[in-house]
């Protein structure tokens, strides 16, 4: 009977060998902790943001209390319409990271699947699909999320779609690249040797060998994303006012910096702090995920 | 008469590549009896791999193509399947062993799990658990602890990952087995373990082989029966007698023999065949071997030279009729 429990309890540490073995590599980093710890500050900020101050605190005007130093009321002081700067940076929180992840997670994904088939195929299918995403690349991203924006209409919605479309052929690419070296390796052709699908080569011996550098393109993206965001609506096609946004907040401090630099240093440092955790995220997550690197 | 596993009849393949049409294999024929080992030899370029990739139907695509001919697995014709069809066939009725156990296993999947996949691949009915205690015992059949299922292909030996490719080429237990230079990337000692543990899965499963290789030495001590390849063609076969100890053979063939080194004779230099292997791109008229051949008569530079047959003995050259 005991021995029954040890071997049951065996197979449960196997089954999750997978995913384990790779937190336990990503543990070892220091810096990608570090990342980490900070993405999950941001999240839980901007998660809790509506506990922690009154989102009214953010959006009302309160020309009594315009350009307050950071002082114990306003600890990161007001801006020039008297709005919280703290409360401002924590409800922006909220838009600027879920869009971010959003936006990457659905161009990844869409990118992904376009880049795959391309890399993988090659041929006529490369050719084709692979020369719409060159026009799209022959745009510069930001022109061309600002025309999809001004064809569909201002909105949270169509600016998550313009960021998408402008971030899909960047992830195409990548990822054809990536694939195209992963795809003559010996044992992708031993995988077809014992009868293995195109799907499955693709998804489950390719994609893992090309994960590396996918991920730190996401990563930096997101950045991007993030910042594409506040540049967009710094022109008034993005998040439109008085919506707490960071990159927003930016833009409009940048007026008053010279006499009032909190007003750009609070969100100019909330954007580096994201950007910078991103990026310990991703540096870490290509180590981990490949177990060549393991010692 | 005992069944046969598998029949090539006339079987032409042809690379198409920017300086002309390659022509790997030319009308070759071969046959092997279930159960036993086929050991397929010849020189780098003479087609064996070629031969193998055209069995398992996986030559490169839109560059190499098979162009006439038949290949017959246990009965079935195969060379007209459809590519789902070999999907079911490849790893579960025929597997294939490649040369480089290095490369040929993927570095971030576990081991267990790479040799789970072959099994969930074509016996998915067995469910998650049996395929588990499957993995254990192949691997225990290939002398592997189970316990180390869990590690990745960079954390085991160049013999053990060799071990582990066969157990993936063996789980599905094929009926035949077709090993591209098993050994040759090992050092003597595992080569011998290697091919040792591959002869005895090999009884133990009652699958077939067919073992290229470069090495006589390798053919005498698993092979039942031989083929000697050049240019595409079988020059000469039979059984591990006819090739070992028969008086008559083709001429490149002897010179195959002559080019290993005697322990018995004290000499400097080893005696290989001279000349090269022709380019097949532009392949010699009569007989491919004529220009590298000591005894070539008249008749080979024109005439390409039938089979002759000694019982289970073919040697195809002029100098038999």
């Amino acid at each position: 009977m005991k021995a029954d429990v040890n071997i049951l309890r065996k197979t449960k540490v196997k089954r999750r060998g997978q995913l384990r073995s790779i937190w336990n590599r990503y543990k070892r980093n220091k810096l990608a902790m570090v990342g980490l710890f900070l993405m999950a500050l941001l999240v839980f900020f901007s998660l809790s943001a509506h506990f922690i101050v009154d989102y009214d605190k953010a959006i009302h005007q309160n020309m009594q209390e315009r350009f307050q130093e950071p002082s114990l009321k306003h600890i990161f002081g007001t801006d020039q319409y008297g709005r919280d700067i703290f409360a401002r940076i924590i409800h922006g929180a909220k838009i600027s990271i879920f869009m971010g992840l959003f936006n990457v997670a659905i161009a990844l994904t869409i990118g992904s699947i376009i880049g795959s088939v391309a890399g993988y195929y090659g041929g006529y299918i490369d050719g084709i699909v692979m020369r719409i995403m060159d026009v799209f690349l022959a745009i510069p991203q930001t022109l061309l999320a600002i025309s999809i924006v001004a064809v569909l209409g201002q909105g949270v919605i169509n600016l998550m779609i313009a960021l998408i479309i402008s971030a899909i052929p960047k992830f195409a690419r990548i990822v054809r690249s990536a694939i195209l070296t992963v795809r003559g390796q010996e044992y992708i052709e031993a995988a077809r040797a014992y009868g293995t699908n195109d799907m499955r080569i693709i998804f489950k011996h390719v994609m893992p060998n090309a994960i590396g550098p996918i991920i730190v393109q996401a990563t930096l993206d997101m950045a991007f994303a993030i910042l594409s965001i506040a540049s967009l609506s710094f022109l008034g096609l993005g998040i439109s006012p008085p919506t707490p946004e960071w990159g927003s907040m930016l833009s409009e401090g940048k007026t008053y910096m010279r006499d009032y630099s909190y007003l750009v240093v609070f969100p100019g440092i909330a954007i580096v702090i994201t950007v910078l955790a991103l990026n310990l995220i991703g540096d870490g997550l290509r180590d981990a995920l490949d177990p060549r690197l393991r010692n | 008469m005992k069944k046969k596993i598998l029949e090539i009849k006339d079987l032409y393949v042809e690379y198409i590549t920017e300086d002309g049409i390659v022509h790997a294999v030319n009308g070759l024929n071969l046959e092997l009896e279930k159960g036993q080992t086929l050991g397929l030899v010849g020189e780098t370029g003479a087609g064996k791999t070629t031969t193998v990739l055209s069995i398992m139907k996986l030559l490169p695509e839109q560059i190499g193509r098979i162009t006439k001919g038949t290949i017959l697995l246990d009965g079935n014709n195969i060379t007209d399947l459809r590519e789902t069809e070999m999907q079911k066939l490849r790893g579960n009725a025929v597997s294939m062993i490649f040369q480089d156990p290095m490369t040929s296993l993927n570095p971030v999947l576990s081991v267990g799990d790479q040799i789970a996949e072959v099994l969930e691949l074509h016996q998915a009915e067995l469910g998650k658990k049996r395929i588990d205690e499957r993995v254990d015992e192949i691997l225990d059949m290939v002398g592997l602890q189970k316990e180390r299922k869990v590690e990745y292909p960079h954390q085991f030996s160049g013999g053990m990952k060799q071990r582990i490719v066969i157990a993936m080429a063996l789980a599905c237990e094929p009926k035949l087995l077709l090993a591209d230079e098993p050994t040759t990337a090992l050092d003597v000692t595992i080569q011998a373990q290697v091919l040792e543990m591959m002869n005895r899965l090999k009884d133990t499963f009652s699958t077939s082989m067919m073992l290229i290789t470069h090495d006589l030495g390798v053919v005498a001590q698993t092979c039942d029966s031989v083929a000697i390849m050049y240019a595409g063609r079988v020059i000469e076969q039979g059984t591990l007698k006819d090739i070992y100890t028969a008086g008559r053979h083709h001429p490149y063939t002897i010179g195959l023999f002559n080019s290993i080194p005697d322990l018995t004779k004290d000499t400097k230099r080893l005696s290989p065949i001279k000349g090269l292997m022709p380019d097949p791109i532009n392949l010699p008229n009569g007989c491919a071997f004529h220009p590298r051949c000591p005894e070539c008569l008249d008749v080979c530079r024109y005439e390409m030279p039938e089979e002759s047959c000694y019982g289970t003995h073919k040697i195809r050259c002029h100098l038999y009729k």
